[in-house]
């Protein structure tokens, strides 16, 4: 179980200080696939830095009663849009390196998604296109043998045929006691993929949702979010109105 | 048959091609000129009759320090020599090991060895600075030529080499400079710094920055007190001992 316990987060620059986020709690279970969804800004990725120990912050995050270190870091793994490999190594070099660093790296399902997604084996990474880099991201995030598998918007760049193989395959390959927290603004995408959903807004938890229970009461998630979030489907049309002339008759 | 190894053009001119069989491992052959035959063949006969019971044939017949490998003959004596130039070969090309992954290295070892080599050449000044200060305990005498200054004193080792060790300063400067450089890599291009934050070998990452600079140093450290050793022992070895020669 992953815990957040009353976490906030500041940051402080030559400007002053910024605090992004405020008392967020949440846990996550194994086996959960968890879509974390809010605005640019609403502090989703400082979250996921946060959980993995890259920022300072204050509050509590705890990896089944325990605060996440060298010890049980190994159980989480990150795939970001930042891309997290070496440049200049080939995607063997990396499958080398990740089972050289991690005791549970699968071989057997890097292959499998190396395959799959016919990337070059031989060529290094810096040569692939984005897509293909984002593809190799995420496979390398599946294979570690993590538990906890963190996405940060794994699959911007990527085409939607791309976008639907890999939901596919996530779905296809996840064994019970994985689980997914996954970030992303491809909200009508996922929908289908996820079990639960929470939307951040400025900096808190605006949000916490199963899918089943969006079913039952009949909503979509794309709804939900623009329930959650104030959205006004007008704002658009008036503001043009307004711009054109249109607003003062 | 004699067995001539595998040198080329008119060497084994009048026995034919040669039979280009390597020898036994470490065992000495013979190459058969006009002006050793003969010679050859006594050391043929004394051998099979008395020392070399084990030597069949002509294969054991030692005349040169050449072996056979391959079809191509090389020098015995020379082996260790190439053996170690090998191994330095191979440590520079795979340097990479002692880098972060995937660093490209190759102009950061190549900017090291600029930077070694720069203090070690131009300390060979010294050796300028050690004759005149071996010339100047000297002064010539028109009967007796050559005689030591009576109360000349040897300058001391350290003012004529010590100005010599600041050199290597750049070398060692631009080592600690390469390790931040190592960390600041894993920000460059990619975020690999997020990888190698999440490793569960926390000293992978600081080991990866400081490994190669600290071999650098290392190597640069026992180059700088192997030359100290080295024209200590030539300026103990010049400089008269009744001068008292002195190392501060």
């Amino acid at each position: 179980m992953l815990e957040i316990k009353a976490l906030n987060k500041t940051y402080f620059d030559r400007l002053g200080s910024r605090q992004v986020l405020f008392d967020v709690n949440l846990a996550i279970g194994p086996g959960e696939i968890v879509g974390l969804f809010g605005e640019n800004g609403a502090g989703k990725t400082t979250l996921m830095k946060s959980i993995l120990g890259f920022l300072s912050y204050q509050g509590e995050i705890l990896l089944d009663n325990k605060p996440i270190d060298r010890s049980n870091i190994a159980r989480l793994s990150f795939a970001t849009c930042e891309h997290s490999f070496f440049p200049n190594l080939t995607p063997d070099s990396h499958g080398e390196f990740y089972e050289m660093h991690f005791g549970r790296f699968r071989r057997e399902r890097y292959e499998t998604l190396m395959e799959f997604f016919e990337l070059p084996r031989r060529t290094a990474l810096k040569g692939y296109s984005t897509g293909q880099k984002n593809q190799f991201e995420v496979i390398m995030a599946l294979c570690q043998g993590a538990e906890y598998i963190l996405m940060d918007e794994p699959f911007a760049g990527n085409d939607v045929f791309n976008r639907e193989d890999f939901y596919k395959v996530l779905l296809g390959i996840l064994e019970p006691e994985e689980t997914v927290f996954l970030s992303t603004h491809l909200i009508e995408e996922v929908e289908r993929f996820i079990g639960r959903a929470v939307l951040l807004k400025g900096g808190r938890i605006a949000g916490d949702v199963s899918t089943l229970e969006l079913e039952e009461r009949g909503s979509t998630l794309l709804e939900y979010v623009k329930e959650t979030y104030g959205y006004r489907a007008d704002r658009v049309s008036r503001a043009l109105g307004e711009l054109t002339g249109g607003g003062r008759t | 048959m004699l067995q001539v190894p595998g040198t080329y053009g008119s060497l084994y001119g009048e026995y034919g091609e040669p039979d280009l069989k390597p020898a036994e491992p470490g065992g000495p052959v013979v190459i058969e000129t006009a002006e050793n035959r003969e010679e050859n063949r006594g050391m043929r006969k004394f051998r099979q009759s008395s020392e070399a019971p084990d030597a069949a044939g002509d294969r054991h017949i030692l005349t040169a320090r050449f072996r056979v490998s391959g079809g191509r003959t090389k020098k015995a004596g020379g082996d260790g020599a190439m053996k170690t130039l090998r191994k330095i070969g191979r440590l520079w090309t795979q340097l990479w090991q002692w880098f972060p992954p995937g660093y490209e290295f190759v102009w950061e070892r190549n900017t090291a060895a600029v930077l070694l080599a720069l203090p070690v050449v131009l300390s060979l000044r010294y050796f300028g600075k050690l004759r005149e200060a071996v010339e100047w305990l000297y002064y010539v005498d028109g009967d007796r030529g050559r005689v030591l200054r009576p109360d000349g004193v040897a300058k001391p080792f350290l003012e004529l080499a010590g100005e010599y060790g600041g050199l290597f300063v750049p070398y060692f400067l631009f080592l600690a400079i390469m390790a931040a450089f190592h960390y600041a890599y894993y920000h460059r291009e990619t975020k690999s710094i997020y990888l190698m934050r999440r490793l569960p070998r926390r000293s992978v990452l600081v080991a990866s920055c400081v490994r190669a600079p600290l071999l650098g140093m290392a190597v640069g450290a026992a180059a700088e007190a192997v030359l100290g050793v080295i024209y200590y022992g030539i300026y103990l070895l010049v400089m008269p001992g009744v001068c008292a020669p002195g190392f501060w």
